[in-house]
C-alpha cells in the first residue's frame, strides 16, 4: 500500500452486484479485516486502476440509505463522516441496479451531497434488452453531474471503464452537491445549522444531528451547538421524511429526461418463479426437501474430508512424538498445539459446505423467499423470518450462526435468535452422540428399514431444534424489551448464482471462522494439556510409585506405560478437578473421569472423545473410535459391578451434551454481538441448569 | 379507511399523502412514497407478511406496518 | 529449554484467553448511531 494509492469506498443497495464487482476489481487481492471498536467484517482489496496507479477499495456493506438501521449500515455513515486523511476515501463508487435505478439514486444523492467525488456504476446493464430500458448515458452525467458507467460485472464487462473513471474523477476532485438538499425544506433552520462550522458540508453536519454519529475531528463547542438541534425530535423526523421525498422528485426530474421503460418489452422469470416458490403447500414442501438434502450432503460430502483431517493430525501428533527430542515442548506439541489444531480445521468440511449451500441461496435470491415464508411462524416464537438461516447454520457450528444474525433489524428478536441457536445440534455434537449411540443402542433395523441408531440421532436433532424453538417462546414472553424497528426485506430479482462469489463468500466465512473460533478452541487446548500433564505432586515420583507398585504384576511395557498416564491424569490438576466435581455429577450418574471430560469439553465438546481416551488410557497410535468404544464398553462401575456406560448414563450424558452451553467459543462470540456479560452468563447458567435437570431426571427415571 | 393490508392479490392501490408521518424512515428510502403506486403481489401463506411492489421495489412487509399505510384506489398524483 | 519454551506458549494462552474474557479491549464502543432502533 502506497500513498499514492487512491483509496475507493464501494457502495451500494444490497443485490446490485456490489460484490461482482468488488471481486472483478480485485480478484484474489482481498483482505478482510476489521472496523476498529465494531466487529463488522472490513473488506479490503487492490486493484490495479492503470500500469501506474493502484486503488485502495473497501467494500462497505449493502445498504439502502445512508442513514442506518443496521450495525452493519452504521459503518457506511462512519467510513463516510471521517475526515481522516489516512482513512477518509477520496473517490466513493456507488453500483446500482439498472432495473432499480431510481431507489438506487437515492443513496446517490445522499452520497453525491457529501461533497466526496462520486462515480456512478451502473450494473447489469446486459438485462436492459430484456427488461425494455434504454438510458441517455450522457444526459444523464450532465444531469448528475459525475462520472457514469454502465458495466455488467458478471460478465466481466465495463470494469475499464470503471477504473478510468475512477482516475479521471480522482483527478479532477471537484464534488458538488446534486440538489443542495437541505435549503428547500426549511431555509433559516439549516442556514443556522450551516453556520456550526464551516469544515462539514451542510449535509454531513445533518447527519451529525439526525443519526447522533460524530466524528472525532468534530470540536466540543461544535458538538455542543449541534446537539442543541438534536432538542426537537419530531421535526428532525419530519425534515428527514421531507428530505426523502424531495430526494425523490429530483431524482424523478432526472430520470424522466434519461431513463426509459418499455414494460411491454419486459420480461420476467420473478412472477412464476415466486408462485412455485412462496406457494402455500408447494413453497414449505419445497423447503423442508431443500432442507433434508443440504443436510444430507453435508453429512455425505463432509465425513471423507474430516476423516481425512483426523487421521492426518493423529499421524502428525505421533511423527511429532518420536521424531522430536523427548520433552515437555515436544509433549506440549504432540498432545496440546497439534490435536487443538486438527480439532479447529477438522470443523472446516461441514462449515464450507453449509456456507456453499447458503451462499448459492441467498445468491439466487431464494433466501428472501424462506424468510417470506417464515417470518410468521417464527414470529409466534419472538424469532424473525430472517431467524431461519442462523437456525440453519447452528448445525455446522453456532459461531457464525451468531454472526449470521446481524441481518435482524429488531434488537428482541435478534437477541432470541442469538440466545436459542446454540441449542440447536452443532458438528461438534455428533461425535460425542456417535460413540454413546453405539455404546448404548442395539444396532437393529425396527420395521425392517429404519436403522434404531439413525433413529436416535435424527430425534437428537428434533430434540436441539425444538428446544431451541420453546426457549425462544418462553424468552419470547418473559423479556421485556421495546423495540421500534420494523420488518422489511427486499424480494430480489431470481438470478443464477455466480461460481465467483460464492467460492470468495465460502472462503472468507471459513477464514474468519478459523481466526475467530480457532485462537479460542487452540488456547483452551494448550491450557488444557498444562492441566492434564502437571499437578501438585511431583509427577516423577507417581511414575516411580507406579513401577514400584506394578513390579509384580507382570506388566507389559505398552500396559506399564498406559498405566502410569492414566495414574498422571488422575494425579493432575484436572484430575482433581474431577475429582472436586464427582458430588455434584453423581446423581447424574457420572463418576469424576466423565467429570474430567465434561471440564475439556470446555474447548470444544467433541473433545470428550479424545479425553475419555486419553483417560482410558488407549495406546496412542491405535486411537480409533473402535478402540475407544471397547475401551468405555468394559469400563466398570466399582459401586455396582456392572457396566460404567450403560444406558441411563449414556442417555443421560447425550441429553447433557444436547443442553448445556459447554463452548467458550461461543460464549466470546455472544459476548461480543450482545456487548455484555450479562447474556453469554445467562446462557451459560440458564443452559447448564437445564442440562442438568434433564440429566438427573433421565437418569433417575431410566435407572 | 384503505391501507396496503386491505389490497387484494394483484390489485393496485396508490399511497395517501396523509401516510407520510406513519412511513417508517426506511420504508420511504426504498420508495414508499406517498402518491406512487403500489400493488400487492402476494400474501404469505399465514397471511402475514405481505410482498408489495412500489416505485420498482419488491418488498415483503408485515401486515402490522402495511396497515398504517393509507392508500386510495384511485390515483390522484404523481411523485 | 524446551520447558522454558513450553510454559511461555502455555502463559501466552493464559493472556490470550484472559484479554479474550475478562479484559475484552477497550475499543469496543456502543454504535454512535442509534443503530438497530427504528
Amino acid at each position: 500500500m502506497s500513498k499514492n494509492d487512491i483509496k475507493v469506498a464501494l457502495i451500494g443497495n444490497p443485490n446490485t452486484g456490489k460484490t461482482s464487482l468488488f471481486n472483478q476489481l480485485t480478484g484474489l487481492n482481498q483482505k478482510v479485516g476489521n472496523y476498529p471498536g465494531v466487529t463488522v467484517d472490513k473488506k479490503l482489496g487492490v486493484s490495479k486502476l492503470s500500469s501506474t496507479q493502484n486503488a485502495i477499495i473497501t467494500d462497505l456493506p449493502g445498504t439502502y440509505s445512508i442513514n442506518p438501521t443496521s450495525i452493519d449500515e452504521s459503518i457506511v455513515l462512519k467510513t463516510l463522516l471521517k475526515k481522516d486523511i489516512k482513512e477518509s476515501p477520496d473517490v466513493i463508487l456507488v453500483v446500482a441496479d439498472v432495473e432499480n435505478l431510481k431507489r438506487n439514486l437515492l443513496l446517490f444523492s445522499q452520497i453525491k451531497d457529501l461533497e466526496i467525488p462520486t462515480v456512478l456504476a451502473i450494473n447489469m446493464v446486459d438485462q436492459m434488452n430484456r427488461k425494455g430500458i434504454t438510458i441517455d448515458l450522457s444526459l444523464l452525467k450532465k444531469e448528475l453531474n459525475t462520472e457514469v458507467v454502465l458495466i455488467s460485472a458478471r460478465k466481466n464487462e465495463g470494469i475499464k471503464d470503471v477504473k478510468a473513471a475512477i482516475i479521471r474523477c480522482h483527478v479532477a476532485a471537484k464534488a458538488s452537491p446534486l440538489c443542495g438538499i437541505n435549503n428547500q425544506i426549511d431555509p433559516d433552520y439549516f442556514t443556522k445549522l450551516k453556520e456550526i462550522s464551516p469544515n462539514y458540508s451542510l449535509y454531513e453536519l445533518w447527519l451529525m444531528v439526525t443519526q447522533n454519529n460524530y466524528p472525532e475531528t468534530v470540536t466540543k463547542e461544535e458538538k455542543e451547538k449541534l446537539l442543541a438541534f438534536k432538542k426537537d425530535v419530531s421535526k428532525l423526523k419530519k425534515y428527514q421524511h421531507k428530505e426523502t421525498i424531495y430526494r425523490y422528485q429530483e431524482i424523478n426530474k432526472i430520470l424522466k429526461k434519461t431513463y426509459i421503460v418499455d414494460k411491454s418489452k419486459a420480461k420476467d422469470l420473478r412472477g412464476n418463479l415466486d408462485r412455485v416458490f412462496t406457494h402455500k403447500i408447494f413453497g414449505y414442501v419445497f423447503f423442508v426437501f431443500l432442507l433434508l438434502a443440504i443436510f444430507q450432503s453435508i453429512f455425505d460430502w463432509a465425513t471423507l474430508p474430516m476423516d481425512l483431517i483426523d487421521g492426518t493430525f493423529a499421524e502428525i501428533s505421533d511423527f511429532a512424538k518420536s521424531n522430536l527430542p523427548a520433552g515437555v515442548l515436544t509433549d506440549l506439541l504432540s498432545e496440546g498445539i497439534i490435536p487443538g489444531i486438527g480439532g479447529v480445521l477438522i470443523f472446516i468440511p461441514q462449515i464450507a459446505i453449509l456456507f456453499l449451500f447458503i451462499a448459492v441461496l441467498e445468491e439466487t435470491g431464494y433466501m428472501s423467499r424462506v424468510v417470506f415464508l417464515m417470518d410468521k411462524i417464527m414470529r409466534r416464537f419472538g424469532m424473525n423470518g430472517k431467524s431461519v438461516i442462523p437456525l440453519i447454520s447452528g448445525t455446522a457450528c453456532a459461531i457464525p450462526a451468531i454472526m449470521a444474525t446481524r441481518t435482524i433489524a429488531s434488537w428482541k428478536e435478534r437477541l432470541i435468535t442469538i440466545l436459542v441457536t446454540p441449542f440447536t445440534t452443532c458438528s461438534a455434537r455428533l461425535p460425542v452422540y456417535a460413540i454413546l449411540i453405539s455404546l448404548i443402542i442395539p444396532d437393529i433395523k425396527i420395521f425392517g428399514f429404519l436403522n434404531l441408531q439413525g433413529l436416535v440421532l435424527l430425534s437428537l436433532y428434533a430434540l436441539g431444534f425444538a428446544t431451541a424453538i420453546i426457549a425462544a417462546y418462553i424468552l419470547h414472553k418473559t423479556l421485556k424489551i421495546k423495540t421500534k424497528s420494523f420488518f422489511v426485506v427486499e424480494m430480489p430479482n431470481y438470478k443464477l448464482p455466480s461460481v465467483k462469489n460464492v467460492f470468495f463468500e465460502v472462503v472468507e466465512k471459513t477464514k474468519s471462522f478459523v481466526l475467530e473460533a480457532g485462537k479460542i478452541i487452540l488456547a483452551l487446548s494448550v491450557i488444557l494439556w498444562f492441566l492434564a500433564s502437571n499437578g501438585p505432586a511431583s509427577f516423577d515420583n507417581v511414575e516411580k510409585n507406579t513401577i514400584e507398585n506394578t513390579a509384580n504384576q507382570n506388566f507389559s511395557e505398552k500396559e506399564l506405560q498406559q498405566r502410569i498416564a492414566s495414574i498422571k491424569l488422575e494425579n493432575s490438576y484436572i484430575g482433581i478437578l474431577g475429582k472436586t466435581i464427582e458430588p455434584v455429577i453423581r446423581p447424574l450418574g457420572y463418576d469424576w473421569k466423565i467429570g474430567i471430560a465434561l471440564i475439556t469439553s470446555l474447548a470444544a465438546r467433541e473433545v470428550f472423545v479424545g479425553t475419555l481416551s486419553t483417560i482410558y488410557s488407549v495406546a496412542s497410535g491405535d486411537e480409533n473410535t473402535a478402540t475407544i468404544k471397547q475401551k468405555m464398553a468394559s469400563e466398570i462401575n466399582p459401586d455396582t459391578g456392572k457396566k460404567r456406560f450403560n444406558f441411563p448414563v449414556g442417555m443421560s450424558l447425550m441429553v447433557f451434551y444436547a443442553f448445556a452451553m459447554q463452548c467458550m467459543a461461543t460464549l466470546a462470540i455472544v459476548k461480543r454481538e450482545t456487548k455484555t456479560w450479562k447474556w453469554p452468563l445467562i446462557q451459560l447458567f440458564g443452559m447448564g441448569l437445564l442440562a442438568y435437570i434433564a440429566s438427573f431426571i433421565t437418569y433417575q427415571i431410566l435407572s | 379507511m384503505n391501507t396496503i393490508a386491505s389490497l387484494h392479490k394483484g390489485e393496485i392501490g396508490y399511497i395517501s399523502e396523509e401516510s407520510l408521518d406513519f412511513i417508517p424512515l426506511k420504508l420511504l428510502e426504498m420508495g414508499c412514497l406517498p402518491g406512487a403506486e403500489v400493488e400487492l403481489v402476494q400474501i404469505a401463506p399465514l397471511k402475514d407478511p405481505l410482498y408489495i411492489c412500489v416505485n420498482g421495489s419488491h418488498l415483503a412487509i408485515r401486515k402490522e406496518t402495511a396497515l398504517q399505510i393509507q392508500i386510495l384506489k384511485s390515483e390522484i398524483l404523481h411523485v | 529449554m524446551q520447558e522454558i519454551i513450553a510454559y511461555i506458549l502455555v502463559a501466552f494462552a493464559v493472556v490470550f484467553l484472559l484479554k479474550k474474557y475478562v479484559f475484552p479491549s477497550k475499543k469496543d464502543k456502543d454504535c454512535g448511531s442509534g443503530c438497530g432502533s427504528c
